[in-house]
């Protein structure tokens, strides 16, 4: 069964289950929850399950077409550029007012459901507001703020938590074939999201990452201007290395278009998509990337300040580093570790806002070396 | 211009128009009081009102009820702008065979520059003299007109010569002519100005014209100095004939870059309403709607729709002004500027719909409530009638309510030749009460 | 699966099932055709998950078998070849096109993604002669809506008729609606009223045109069916309510008018130049039709005609207008008016079957 698949969020799989096996399914969904929890992946398993005879055996045709992407009453809705474009919203009330095509029910995931202007938001609420039989909708955000209340108060909303830690950690334990100690670092730097624990798993490059921003910010006592120059641009050289993985990735999908299968006018088409998806990928990855920085700092300093008040090691996320922990929280004042702990928190929002990255680092890194040793 | 010969620029102000109208179609209120606004129980002002009911103390823009009072045996008409914007036309057809130069200035009133049609149709004074006995003859209204050689002089000119009369003013003989005449009767002094100007002293406009035009600019802001000139007959401003418009736009630049999108859409439908307003103006409709936005780094876009239906409601352009604006915003990005352009302009006329339900005779609903406000506006101006969305963003209107509140919007208009062509674009000076711009009501 | 066909047979199977792939895909197998082979029979699929086609032709089937390739690739290969017998091959990732010398390639995409397409089973509910659906269609597709905001306009309603045991074809974009009853055989009493997309409506048409078979047709699984000869046609259904259209038809109290159809749509045309909008005016033996845009130009002309009733003036939309008088089938024109704020009516002459109720616009 497909719901077995799914890590964590058993009490929430439990009642989406249920309500689709006693044929209970609301006509709309909010998802709400951390992004990276699995909010997505239960979406497509609940259009699965709706969808599937067995109710999701994730043997069959049906399932594999849905959680592939490919089934013909399941339409996945994501941003175009920052936006989901009120055209595709129109495009969606269109197709809901037509009868499924192969099954009895149509479904409808939005991805970032929050991006949505006025517009294309009010052509939804129009389409929640009368729904058409038949049809289910599910809205899926990490940041339900930006739904519309009307649209909102309209779905039955459903929130992620995340996913216990230790469930978590025997999960990549036993997917990823990996020792307790490295999965629990893992879990715990990733701050227990499903998604990011698998990429940390995946991706070695993140966990050197972050023993490179912890010997930055060692160094930061010690540096002069140039030298915080200098590592800014290094790190930023960190966070744009995915991304230029991201762009050759794209290109090899590209070329694997061309294989002869497609006609040529709908290569063209989906190469253009692929453009415009890596574009947005791109933009995504070197926010994260700058986030990502910017927690591992923020967690440095926590795991110092836990040191520095007597707390219990176990507490400690950068564990393997305790030795380090330990002689910095011989020195640095806890005002200070404070201090830095907020501008941290400055510098992730500013990603947010698409500050550019290597200003951002430069800043931030300045910011900190006067916080903590001015 | 002539160098050698003084211009010769005429003034033609219909006589109560749509009262006369009114009579044109209904023979049997010849002589009687009529007041065109609608019934004396209803909220409302009155839209014009003919000399019979001035009499009674009865004038524009004073609320019907209060009219009522004042004549309650005058006719009660709440008014049929098609007719009235009929004769104008067929004013207007007239006027067009003496002179290519004519600036319309409303539905009943025109400048026209006769200083070329000496050789064509002989003296000007005989020109308006012929002008004014065919709009009797062949459409039955009565018309006022003033001739001198600037457009000043001439409006003065038509004001004083009403009813149904015709005042000449020779060149050389402009300062004489309007120094006796109160400060009110020059175009720009309404209540508050002209409380101003008696507060100084200042009764005649033979008074004004003593007045160093310095210390009227200390008092009135560059729109004394304006006011100066005018009162000694000097007016060199040209005629702006009204060519038949390929596109109608209007756009306007926000005083500070704004990524507030509540203003940016209030500010689009207002546009879209002076747009729209242009256009019912000429009995045109749309069938090509473009938004035009600026980013604060100064990169422009313009994005399209094109229409099955033409339309001239603010209400449908709007709609789709709003979800082109949609299209063309980017996240975070404050913008400096909006417009809106209007092309493919054909006739107008309001399809109608075939359903009943809530949607259905909206659109003859909305055509009917356009035509009220424009009604209102011909009367009073613009900003007399406002939707509660915009009424904050025009400055005039927004500094009489808050008089410290500098202006938010600096705004252009265009008649281009093509869609969002920008013509010269006109600022429009702000605040009311403390620069250039006559306040409302004058 | 290998088959072998007549290159001819082959390719008007392949191009005609290429009609329902369309250019706009939003799913990379959209883009192909579905090709099955069984018992003596060679089936050519395609969709836009909105229509589906399904065309079938003989074949000597020699191993039985399914795949998907590029519909393009295959039509345009299919076009050129040589006359004569054509064998086709799927092979583990490519199907194989072999005719007299040539081998041609193509690569496959799995049939596992491609949708489902439902088969006709059973009997039809009804069948109508080609050619009556093919104008019923002609004569009322183009009232229909291609506005997206209210879907239901964009679609036709197919309704059974029971006095005439026969079905009627109606579509509107809410300026105007256009009606066509349609004779059928067989009953119509199984018929479930609904709305199909106006643009599969055209597509039905389109296939159908050329010959004259009976088109037969049936609900099943919740979407519509069309079968002509060999192919069928599926298309998916519009929820919701057809606006109640039948109070709407004018009666004609006022004024009535009979003129020849093609002395009207000369006039028309000619009018439309100077404006988009038509004052008609209705005069005791004659009409007089006046456009303009200001400042531009305008347009006066009179046309005899015979008018029963008061004279009067009304305005439309001339494009609306010319649309309703073309799709007028017998040489003469009849026209019903109530009042110039009202619907009118433009028919057959002498005849109930096709009307067209036009909304007037308001003239300034």
């Amino acid at each position: 069964m497909l719901w077995d698949n799914v890590v964590g969020h058993s009490a929430v799989c439990l009642s989406l289950k249920n309500s689709v096996e006693q044929d209970r399914v609301h006509h709309a969904y909010l998802f709400t929850g951390p992004s990276g929890v699995g909010k997505f992946i239960v979406a497509r398993t609940l259009a699965a399950s709706m969808l599937c005879p067995e109710g999701g055996c994730g043997e069959c045709n049906v399932c594999r077409r849905v959680m592939q992407e490919k089934h013909p009453d399941v339409r996945v809705i994501r941003p175009a550029g920052k936006n989901i474009p009120v055209e595709t919203v129109r495009e969606v009330r269109m197709d809901a007012f037509m009868k499924p095509s192969e099954g009895a029910r149509k479904v409808y995931i939005f991805k970032g459901a929050e991006r949505m202007w006025e517009e294309g938001a009010s052509t939804l609420l129009k389409v929640l507001e009368e729904p058409p039989g038949d049809v289910v909708f599910i809205l899926v955000t990490a940041n339900p703020a930006g739904v519309l209340p009307t649209i909102r108060s309209r779905c039955q909303e459903v929130s992620f938590a995340n996913v216990p830690l230790e469930q978590l950690k025997t999960y990549i334990m036993e997917r990823k074939g990996i020792s307790e100690e490295r999965a629990d670092l893992v879990v715990r730097l990733t701050g227990g999201v499903l998604g990011r624990a698998l990429d940390w798993c995946d991706e070695q490059w993140r966990l050197a990452r972050r023993d490179n921003v912890i010997k930055a910010a060692r160094a930061l006592k010690r540096a002069e201007l140039n030298d915080v120059l200098q590592m800014a641009s290094e790190l930023y050289r960190e966070v744009r290395a995915p991304v230029e993985e991201l762009s050759a990735t794209y290109q090899q999908r590209k070329r694997d278009l061309e294989d002869g299968s497609l006609d040529a006018g709908v290569v063209r088409r989906l190469s253009k998509d692929l453009d415009e998806a890596l574009s947005r990928e791109r933009v995504k990855e070197e926010t994260r990337g700058v986030e990502e920085i910017m927690t591992t700092l923020s967690w440095w300093y926590r795991d110092i300040l836990v040191m520095k008040e007597g707390g219990d090691p176990g507490l400690l996320v950068n564990r393997d580093l305790t030795g380090e922990i330990e002689e910095e929280a011989e020195v640095i004042p806890t005002r200070r570790l404070l201090d830095s702990i907020d501008l941290l928190a400055g510098g992730i929002l500013a990603a947010e806002r698409n500050v550019p990255v290597q200003l951002n680092l430069e800043s931030t890194l300045l910011g900190l070396q006067e916080a903590l040793y001015a | 211009m002539n160098a050698t010969k003084p211009r010769a620029i005429l003034h033609i102000d219909m006589d109560t128009f749509f009262c006369s109208v009114e009579r044109l179609l209904d023979p049997a209120l010849e002589g009687r009081p009529v007041i065109v606004g609608g019934d004396p129980s209803q909220r409302g002002v009155v839209a014009a009102c003919s000399y019979e009911a001035r009499a009674f103390g009865v004038h524009s823009a004073m609320p019907l009820a209060r009219a009522g009072r004042l004549c309650p045996q005058a006719v009660y008409l709440r008014g049929d702008f098609q007719a009235y914007l009929y004769y104008s036309r067929r004013v207007r057809d007239i006027l067009c065979e003496y002179t290519p130069t004519i600036e319309p200035a409303g539905i009943d009133e025109a400048y026209l520059d006769l200083t070329g049609c000496r050789l064509a149709f002989g003296e000007p004074a005989v020109v308006v003299r012929e002008i004014r006995a065919r709009i009797a003859a062949e459409l039955g209204l009565p018309a006022s007109a003033g001739l001198s050689t600037s457009k000043v002089v001439s409006k003065v000119g038509s004001k004083v010569a009403k009813p149904n009369g015709f005042v000449e003013v020779p060149p050389g003989g402009e300062a004489g002519f309007l120094a006796p005449l109160p400060v009110e009767k020059l175009p720009g002094v309404g209540p508050v100005c002209s409380t101003t100007l008696t507060d100084l002293g200042i009764r005649t406009v033979g008074d004004l014209a003593l007045l160093p035009p310095e210390a009227l600019e200390s008092v009135l802001g560059s729109w004394g100095r304006v006011l100066s000139e005018h009162a000694r007959g000097e007016d060199r401003r040209r005629l702006e004939p009204g060519r038949a418009p390929k596109s109608v736009s209007r756009e306007t630049t926000f005083d500070n870059d704004t990524i507030d999108y509540e203003l940016v859409r209030c500010t689009l439908l207002l546009l879209a309403e002076k747009c729209c307003r242009a256009l019912r103006a000429d009995g045109l409709a749309t069938t090509r709607i473009a938004v035009k936005l600026r980013h604060s780094d100064f990169r422009t876009y313009m994005k399209f729709r094109t229409l099955k239906v033409p339309t001239d409601q603010e209400q449908t352009v709007f709609a789709a002004a709003g979800e082109l604006f949609e299209g063309l915003l980017e996240r975070g990005v404050r913008i400096r500027l909006v417009g809106v352009a209007l092309s493919g302009l054909v006739g107008a006329g309001c399809q109608g719909e075939l359903f009943e339900g809530p949607a259905a005779g909206r659109s003859l609903k909305l055509d009917s409530l356009n035509e009220s406000i424009d009604r209102i506006r011909e009367r009073f101006g613009f900003s007399s009638i406002l939707r509660g969305s915009t009424s904050e963003l025009l400055p005039d209107r927004r500094s009489s309510l808050r008089d410290t509140i500098p202006g938010r919007l600096h705004e252009a208009a265009s008649e281009g030749s093509a869609a969002g062509g920008g013509g010269a674009a006109v600022r429009v000076p702000q605040p009311a009460t403390r620069s250039g711009r006559p306040p409302r009501g004058c | 699966m290998i088959v072998s066909c007549d290159r001819e047979k082959l390719n008007s199977l392949v191009q005609t099932a290429l009609r329902g792939v369309s250019s706009r895909v939003t799913m990379p197998i959209l883009s192909g055709l579905l090709i099955n082979a069984e018992s003596g029979e060679l089936v050519a699929s395609s969709t836009d998950l909105e229509m589906s086609i399904r065309t079938r032709v003989e074949a000597s089937v020699k191993e039985s078998g399914s795949t998907v390739v590029s519909g393009k690739l295959l039509g345009d290969i299919m076009k050129s070849l040589p006359p004569g017998e054509v064998t086709v091959e799927s092979g583990e990732k490519y199907l194989v096109v072999r005719s007299t010398g040539g081998e041609y390639r193509i690569k496959e995409l799995m049939p596992e993604d491609f949708p489902q397409i439902p088969v006709w089973s059973g009997d039809a509910s009804f069948k109508v002669q080609g050619g009556s659906f093919i104008s019923a269609i002609h004569q009322t597709s183009r009232a229909s809506s291609s506005d997206e905001k209210r879907p239901v306009l964009t679609g036709s309603l197919i309704e059974k008729n029971l006095e005439s045991s026969g079905v009627r074809m109606v579509a509107t974009d809410s300026y105007r609606l256009a009606w066509k009853d349609v004779e059928v055989s067989g009953s119509v009493a199984e018929w479930e009223d609904c709305i199909i997309p106006t643009k599969t409506l055209n597509e039905v048409a389109r296939l159908a045109g050329g010959s004259d078979a009976d088109v037969e047709t049936k609900m099943q699984d919740k979407q519509a069916m069309f079968r002509i000869g060999t192919m069928v046609v599926t298309s998916r259904l519009i929820e919701g309510q057809f606006p109640n259209y039948k109070q709407l038809i004018p009666k004609g109290e006022k004024t009535t008018v009979v003129l020849a159809k093609e002395d009207l749509v000369a006039v028309v045309r000619r009018a439309m130049i100077f404006g988009h909008n038509i004052r008609f005016g209705v005069y005791s033996d004659h009409l007089r039709l006046t456009t303009e845009t200001p400042e531009v130009g305008d347009s006066k002309e009179e046309i005899a005609a015979e008018v029963s009733g008061e004279e009067m003036e009304i305005g439309f939309n001339a494009g609306y207008l010319l649309d309703g008088v073309l799709a007028v089938d017998t040489e003469k024109i009849e026209m019903r008016f109530d009042d110039p704020q009202k619907p009118a009516l433009i028919k057959d002459f002498e005849s109930e079957e096709f009307k067209y109720i036009i909304m007037p616009v308001r003239l300034r």
